[in-house]
């Protein structure tokens, strides 16, 4: 189980967002670890990427049949950045979608740069990077793999971007005023809605036997199916 | 005791944990390091709570300030250890407040105070909180209204349950999990755990067991368990799973701006916009924006429009609705996207609508007639039913758009028909001339010349390389056509024109060329048309000039007769050829004499046609309603058409050997005064004298075989009209008899055929380059530009432009349009004269000359057998002589019939099958049949017929059999053989429509019954019965006294040919005798 890159020669991610986030990612690999690091993606080093707020963790298969740990972090955005990243947000309505469909249009970076704000890192100085391997300080070839294994994931899913600054889609819809405007009512309305008609017993273990196995699945679904109903 | 406050924080890296402030003088306190003492002398409950917590506090949590934050030694707390302690608090307070204690929390959590435990432990209000949320945290998991979730806890992986809203407050994620893991590790303890736990799942939802899963495994558990748990949930989200994208767009409501809407349509059908999930939260946000993404993904016309409030939905520019109609609909379609649009919204066609084609009126003035005759066209482009304005025209050329309003309307065009109509007025304009111009070009007669084959495409004009002595055609390249009326200032929509007057076969040329694909020229051309000429033969206009029959014809027309009559003869007043196609025994001969006549007696002159009143019906009966005789006197009128009724010249009839006897029966039946001479036979007239009496004669009939064999003769007349009967005889390009068809020249030309011309384009063209040299184009091209669409593509423009060039030339009436033709019987039954082949005539008049020898030297007793052998021997003859010979030889002899009943059943039969229609052909002699099943099997190879042969000697199995498969397939030519003893029991053969008598039982009864194997209960179609009889034969002689009643009467049904055995010698042999009729002609 690994990564195979779409990209097989040149530059790896085309779209505008993918190539400012290489652009950053390259300044801190430096040179050496470019080329390295593209031949190890290409190669289907990387196992895994696994995109959370502030940090790109991979598992990187090495020459010598080792897994390594490597990980790029961008800090997820402080709550004065957030603001500003939804203000601009709630004035396009369109950007989930387009986010969504793959599409980070260059405006919004616009926008948003009058607050010092970007979804993408502002120069190699904003990235940080580590790896469980032994070539300290680094940049080491494990996290030049990640870097582009992360860049083509971006180039498709710029939603990426939003989760490694530790926002996610719902956030960027803007509350919708339409139920009558009562907006202290929308923090309470999700909890009433998720809670509201669940019931234990219709739940479907096969959701988690695909993980878990049925033996599991179904002593998990015993211990639902115990729940007290509500009088 | 010092007094102890109690705080529950949650920090942002231990989570939970307690943190106590003791109070240790006046104004003065600090945060305990050390556990201990509290342990000590606090109340069992809490006590008991942190039994198991160490002395010394190492940890240190963050705690704003009045001076910044501080940090202060504090205990984590996590699982149980947490809901120990909350427990603890609420067991303390409860025993304080009792029944009161939940209203008493929601009172100092209302007003965020502190709860005091015991005279010197205050909870402090976070702790207060904290027991608020862990009531509502136990309901959660009594209730089992739980998520977990894999993730990492201090670089390792665990298992956390969480309260199901992600967005819960951390402690209350915190003091679920501490419940949920207590009550799921009773869960594990009442039953053997499973033996496969890959991931170590279980225990690390139970106490702390490990989680063995990297972080892909992690997202993959969360996500598997948010799927279970939210299968349990009733509105059920929408996903992927149960719901389709669809997208619709609406026209605008004001203005330009069209919605368009991102849907899902639910397994029961309902759209939604996922606006509207979303807002009552059936689809959460990034669900909707992944639908919407869809849209985009497949619409690139989307991407760049104007998003609406909603973020999924758009507003296209009239623009941008067009290009996503154009470009977009048929990608989302075509990757499962459902695209609504609104109902009225059909494809508008774009069509071209002649307005009153009209020919310059009056012969004689100058102007060309018949193809070469100058037309003034108009037309009018129409969307739907709105004929366009000039503006219209230049609002939708300019706005280069799918969409466009119209009349208040907005209308989808169909952008094919569209060009196509544009592009083929621009043509229309550069080919024809315009309208001011010059009026007429003074002309002759072109109708000799007319468009030449060389002439072909017409791209030269309209006359361009014509042979006869006509003038260059006024077709020079005209500039465009000039635009009618302007609607600048006319208050009601003026529909623009374009207008031009060009020759028909310029016309024509331009609608079947390339230049007219996909040019829908619509019903409404096809119901305009003039006053003139051949545009009242243009399909729905109406119609050919009635006159009244003619009153030299010994019959009484059908009406459709009449009609075909009228057709004829306006194809003839204009020099038009023309196909006469009409279905087998709707008496085409009778409508070609009766044209012969009506030349010859002449008709009333033209009315002037503006005074012929509108209401004028269109075919049949007489203009003046008058019944036949009443009019006018029959003297010939001056001044008609024919040109003061000047000598007609002589028609040649073309047609196959078998038919020449009925023609020259009908004609001598019913026009006997017209003068007929038959071309046949070894000692026809082949030098001058042949040309010189021609031109008196009125009907020449020949064969298909002489035609190219006497071209030189026959070219030497000067023909008045060709017609050629059972026309498929030169169908074939390239062989002789086409070419000698095609060079024979006349002012008139004619095809007759009962085969339905139209099914095979290639034969309809070759047709039509007889009698109408030219109109079609060239093969290659007409290949080209029509027949290969409509062949392959079933291209419905190509049909519908061919029909309206060719129907004027083409009269097809079918037997089954019961509209047209309601008095025939539903069974029509036809006794069809064929000539003897000069070898039939002589072993016929051998047989009767050798009875004649021998009669006189025969006793009575032997008469009898002898007469009937002599009669079944002449039979055979009449068959086949290799029937009566029995010498094996083959029965077409160098391509050439040695029967005419042969040659007129095969074509009879090739016509059937091409129709896809089966026949029955009975005959009493077996011997024959048995000649007959290779012959024919091997004759209609390309049908690929199996030639059953029902006779006496098949047995019951085989012939059950046989009639299965014949009635398998009803819409497959199909063939079979009878004898007429064996055909006329009990058999059901429904499935063929044709039946055919090769010879005579001379009992009605008989044959009737053989006929009613086909024509029974089951039939759908009708039934032609053909009855050959040999002309001059005692098959004709016998049929005729079968025909007179008196002579029926007389007769005992079933006494066959007895009764001819008793008749006196001298009217025995005048039976028998062979008449050639041929020979009787002057």
């Amino acid at each position: 189980m690994s990564i195979t890159l779409r990209s097989r020669r040149g530059a790896i991610g085309s779209s505008w967002h993918a190539v400012a986030l290489r652009t950053a990612a390259e300044q801190l690999l430096g040179p050496a670890r470019v080329g390295r690091g593209k031949a190890d993606a290409r190669a289907g080093r990387v196992q895994w990427l696994d995109v959370s707020p502030g940090v790109a963790r991979a598992d990187v298969l090495d020459a010598d049949d080792e897994l390594y740990q490597a990980r790029l972090e961008l800090p997820a955005f402080r709550s004065d950045d957030r603001e500003d990243l939804l203000r601009v947000a709630h004035a396009h309505p369109e950007l989930p979608a387009r986010l969504a469909g793959g599409e980070y249009p260059q405006g919004i970076e616009a926008e948003l740069a009058p607050s010092d704000v970007s979804l993408l890192p502002r120069g190699a100085s904003e990235l940080s990077h580590d790896c469980s391997c032994l070539d300290w300080p680094g940049p080491c070839r494990h996290v030049g793999a990640l870097v582009y294994v992360l860049v083509e994931a971006v180039d498709e899913q710029p939603v990426l971007l939003l989760t490694l600054r530790g926002l996610t889609l719902e956030e960027l819809v803007a509350p919708i005023p339409a139920d009558g405007g009562d907006t202290g009512q929308d923090g309470a309305a999700p909890v009433q809605g998720a809670a509201g008609g669940f019931d234990p017993a219709r739940t479907d273990p096969a959701r988690l036997a695909e993980v878990v196995g049925e033996d599991v699945a179904a002593l998990i679904h015993r211990f639902y199916l115990a729940g007290e109903t509500p009088p | 005791m010092p007094v102890r406050r109690l705080h529950l924080v949650v920090d942002d890296d231990l989570g939970p944990a307690l943190w106590v402030r003791e109070q240790t003088g006046p104004g003065r306190s600090r945060a305990l390091e050390d556990l201990a003492a509290l342990r000590r002398e606090a109340p069992a409950p809490l006590a008991d709570a942190l039994a198991t917590a160490p002395d010394q506090l190492r940890h240190r949590v963050r705690v704003p300030g009045r001076d910044g934050d501080r940090r202060l030694p504090a205990l984590p707390l996590e699982g149980e250890g947490l809901t120990a302690v909350v427990g603890a608090a609420t067991a303390l307070l409860e025993a304080r407040f009792g029944e009161e204690l939940t209203r008493r929390l929601d009172e100092l959590v209302g007003e965020g105070a502190a709860a005091r435990l015991d005279e010197e432990l205050i909870a402090m209000p976070d702790l207060v909180a904290a027991t608020v949320l862990d009531l509502h945290a136990r309901e959660l998991v009594r209730r089992r209204h739980l998520r977990a979730r894999a993730t990492e806890r201090f670089g390792r992986p665990v298992m956390q349950w969480r309260a199901p809203d992600a967005d819960a407050s951390p402690l209350l994620h915190a003091l679920v999990d501490g419940h949920a893991r207590a009550a799921f590790t009773a869960h594990l303890r009442t039953g053997p755990a499973p033996a496969a736990d890959a991931h170590g799942v279980l225990w690390a939802l139970a106490d702390d067991g490990e989680l063995r899963a990297d972080l892909p495994t992690q997202r993959r558990l969360t996500a598997a368990f948010d799927a279970f748990v939210d299968s349990g949930r009733p509105p059920v989200t929408l996903g992927d799973r149960d719901s389709e994208l669809v997208v619709r767009l609406f026209a605008p409501p004001v203005g330009s701006a069209w919605p368009l809407q991102t849907c899902l349509r639910e397994s029961d059908g309902t759209v939604h916009p996922v606006a509207d999930l979303r807002a009552v939260g059936d689809l959460t946000p990034s669900g909707a924006a992944e639908a919407s993404a869809a849209v985009m993904r497949l619409a690139p016309t989307v991407r760049d429009a104007a998003v609406d409030d909603s973020g999924v939905d758009w507003l296209l520019t009239t623009a941008e609705a067009s290009e996503f109609l154009t470009r977009d609909t048929p990608a989302l379609e075509e990757a499962g996207v459902t695209v609504l649009l609104p109902r009225e919204w059909t494809k508008e066609k774009t069509t071209v609508r002649p307005q009153e084609v009209e020919e310059q009126p009056g012969k004689g003035t100058g102007s060309g007639v018949g193809l070469g005759a100058m037309v003034s066209f108009r037309w009018r482009v129409a969307v739907g039913e709105t004929e366009l304005t000039d503006e219209e025209m230049e609002e939708i050329r300019e706005a280069q758009s799918e969409l466009v309003r119209l009349r208040g309307q907005w209308v989808r065009l169909d952008a094919t028909t569209l060009r196509a109509a544009e592009r083929f007025l621009d043509r229309f304009g550069d080919r024809a001339q315009r309208p001011g111009a010059q009026a007429t070009s003074p002309r002759e007669d072109g109708t000799g010349a007319g468009p030449t084959e060389a002439a072909g495409r017409a791209l030269a004009g309209p006359t361009g390389a014509g042979t006869g002595g006509t003038q260059a055609g006024p077709a020079g390249a005209g500039p465009s056509g000039v635009r009618g009326p302007s609607a600048g200032l006319v208050p009601a929509p003026v529909p623009a024109e374009v207008s031009g007057r060009a020759p028909w076969v310029e016309m024509f040329s331009l609608i079947l060329s390339p230049e007219a694909a996909d040019v829908d020229f619509g019903m409404a051309a096809l119901v305009s048309g003039g006053q003139f000429g051949l545009a009242r033969l243009l399909p729905g206009a109406a119609g050919a000039h009635p006159y009244r029959p003619p009153r030299s014809l010994q019959a009484t027309l059908r009406p459709y007769q009449q009609d075909g009559l009228d057709w004829l003869w306006s194809l003839h007043e204009q020099g038009l050829g023309g196909i006469l196609a009409d279905d087998m025994g709707l008496g085409k001969t009778m409508q070609v004499l009766a044209l012969l006549c009506r030349e010859r007696e002449g008709v009333e002159p033209y009315r002037a046609p503006r005074d012929s009143g509108p209401g004028r019906a269109p075919g049949g009966g007489s203009p003046d309603g008058a019944p036949e005789g009443s009019g006018p006197d029959g003297a010939p009128e001056a001044g008609g058409p024919g040109g003061g009724l000047a000598p007609v010249g002589p028609t040649l009839l073309v047609c196959p050997m078998s038919v020449v006897g009925a023609w020259q029966r009908e004609a001598a039946t019913f026009a006997p005064h017209l003068a007929v001479h038959v071309h046949h036979g070894g000692n026809r007239l082949r030098d001058e004298s042949f040309v010189a009496g021609a031109a008196d004669l009125d009907l020449v009939i020949t064969t298909y075989s002489l035609l190219a064999r006497d071209l030189s003769v026959l070219s030497a007349v000067s023909w008045h009209r060709i017609v050629f009967d059972e026309a498929q005889h030169v169908k074939t390009p390239g062989t002789q008899v086409t070419h000698a068809a095609r060079s024979l020249q006349a002012s008139h030309r004619l095809a007759l055929t009962g085969t339905p011309v139209e099914n095979r384009l290639a034969d309809l063209h070759s047709l039509m380059e007889v009698v109408n040299p030219g109109l079609l184009g060239g093969a290659k091209s007409f290949q080209e530009n029509i027949a290969t669409p409509i062949e392959e593509e079933g291209d419905g423009s190509a049909i519908t432009r061919l029909k309206l060039v060719t129907s004027p030339f083409i009269l097809r009436r079918v037997k089954t349009d019961r509209e047209i033709i309601s008095d025939l019987p539903e069974k029509i039954e036809l006794s069809r004269v064929v000539n003897l082949t000069p070898e039939q005539a002589g072993l016929y008049e051998a047989i009767v000359q050798e009875l004649r020898d021998t009669l006189d030297d025969t006793e009575d007793k032997h008469r009898r057998t002898l007469v009937v052998s002599a009669i079944t021997r002449l039979k055979q003859v009449c068959n086949h002589p290799a029937h009566y010979l029995g010498d094996g030889t083959a029965l077409v002899r160098d391509g050439e019939h040695r029967s005419g009943k042969l040659e007129l059943v095969d074509d009879l039969l090739q016509t059937a099958f091409e129709k896809g229609q089966k026949a029955l052909v009975f005959t009493q002699f077996t011997t024959f049949g048995h000649l007959l099943v290779p012959y024919w099997t091997e004759r209609f190879a390309e049908f690929g017929l199996d030639v059953p042969f029902l006779h006496g000697g098949v047995s019951k199995r085989d012939r059950d059999q046989m009639v299965a498969e014949f009635q398998q397939h009803r819409d497959r030519p199909g063939l079979m053989l009878l004898s007429l003893r064996a055909g006329g029991t009990g058999l059901t053969l429904t499935a063929a429509n044709h039946v055919v008598h090769l010879d005579r039982w001379w009992n009605p009864a008989v044959e009737n019954q053989a006929t009613d194997r086909a024509f029974r209960i089951g039939q759908r179609r009708d039934v032609s019965v053909s009855t050959l009889v040999s002309a001059g034969t005692v098959e004709e002689k016998i049929d005729r006294v079968l025909q007179d009643k008196q002579a029926l009467a007389d007769l005992t049904v079933g006494s066959g040919e007895d009764w001819l055995t008793q008749l006196a010698d001298e009217e025995l042999l005048d039976l028998l005798a062979f008449e050639d009729e041929g020979e009787e002609e002057s």
